[in-house]
């Protein structure tokens, strides 16, 4: 099944959303933009999701990443924002040909590589999916090891016990990090500490 | 269907993107956002082979990489904030006291 002209365009042009708003995140100045920008990147990554037939993973990635991760580096870029001419918050791109050349080169070098590995791979025939088969129905009985799936996939049962015990350690660890340790108050998250 | 190729130069880009915000910036919220560019890069690629083999897996296994990114930024919040507590600022090379 070869790939239409329409579906290769909507690739191309998402594809260029992503990455241009990609770069924005780690080139521009102010750190509030990039993380506007970074909602950019994740709402097109979700795109590229629907093409690919994972409509829960889509909706998931806006729900988890737009509708949490980045209201959560919005809160903190708030909190830690003093003012509009605040001089930490645009610590860089100050790119210096030095230092910052050689990474850059690194960068583009790790990109090489990856990208010689991913033409040169040997990625056998296309499958798809079955046709007629219910694709969120499926995750839900891998996920928790029934049987009737219509996909094929491994089961995740002990997988998805072990990431709620981590999302539970990961809270109550965020909890502990906001909290101030002398005398036993709770912090004022992002005032300054006098008696440090 | 587009080839899996296509997806796999795109997350290499967005991946490299990612190394490289996190090698030149000195923002620790800005490192926050690079990893959360890397983590999606890997998705990318585990959905692209989901649909190539008609397999679950890789769509199961996105569900939890975002589940773990949930997770990190909720710690990486916590100690951004303790550091901008302490040291008064999201630099992460003014952070220097434990160097030796």
């Amino acid at each position: 099944m070869a790939a239409t002209t329409y579906e290769l365009a909507a690739f191309g042009l998402f594809a260029a959303v992503t990455v241009g708003a990609s770069l924005g995140v780690v080139l521009v100045r102010d750190v509030w933009h990039s993380a506007l920008l970074l909602g950019i990147a994740l709402l097109s990554v979700a795109i590229h999701f629907v093409m690919l037939r994972a409509e829960f993973v889509a909706a998931m990635q806006i729900l988890v990443y737009v509708g949490g991760v980045l209201i959560l580096i919005s809160f903190a870029v708030m909190l830690v924002r003093r003012g509009s001419d605040d001089p930490s918050l645009s610590t860089s791109p100050q790119l210096k040909l030095g230092s910052h050349l050689w990474r850059g080169l690194g960068a583009v070098a790790l990109f090489a590589v990856l990208a010689v590995v991913s033409l040169r791979a040997a990625l056998g025939a296309a499958t798809g999916f079955p046709s007629g088969a219910s694709i969120t129905a499926s995750i839900g009985v891998a996920m928790f090891a029934l049987s009737g799936a219509g996909v094929p996939s491994e089961t995740f049962l002990v997988a998805f016990e072990i990431i709620d015990v981590v999302l539970v350690a990961a809270l109550v660890a965020a909890v502990m990090l906001a909290r101030r340790e002398s005398g036993g108050r709770l912090a004022a998250i992002g005032r300054e500490v006098d008696d440090s | 269907m587009i080839p899996p190729t296509y997806y796999l130069l795109l997350a290499a880009v967005v991946f490299s993107i990612g190394v490289f915000g996190i090698l030149t910036r000195r923002n620790a919220l800005i490192f926050l956002m690079a990893v959360e560019l890397m983590l999606n890069a890997a998705n990318i690629n585990l959905i692209a082979f989901s649909q190539f083999y008609g397999n679950l897996t890789g769509q199961t296994f996105a569900l939890f990489t975002m589940a773990l990114a949930a997770a990190e930024v909720a710690v990486g919040i916590g100690i951004i904030l303790v550091l901008f507590r302490n040291f008064t600022g999201v630099d992460v090379t003014e952070a220097a006291t434990m160097r030796w």
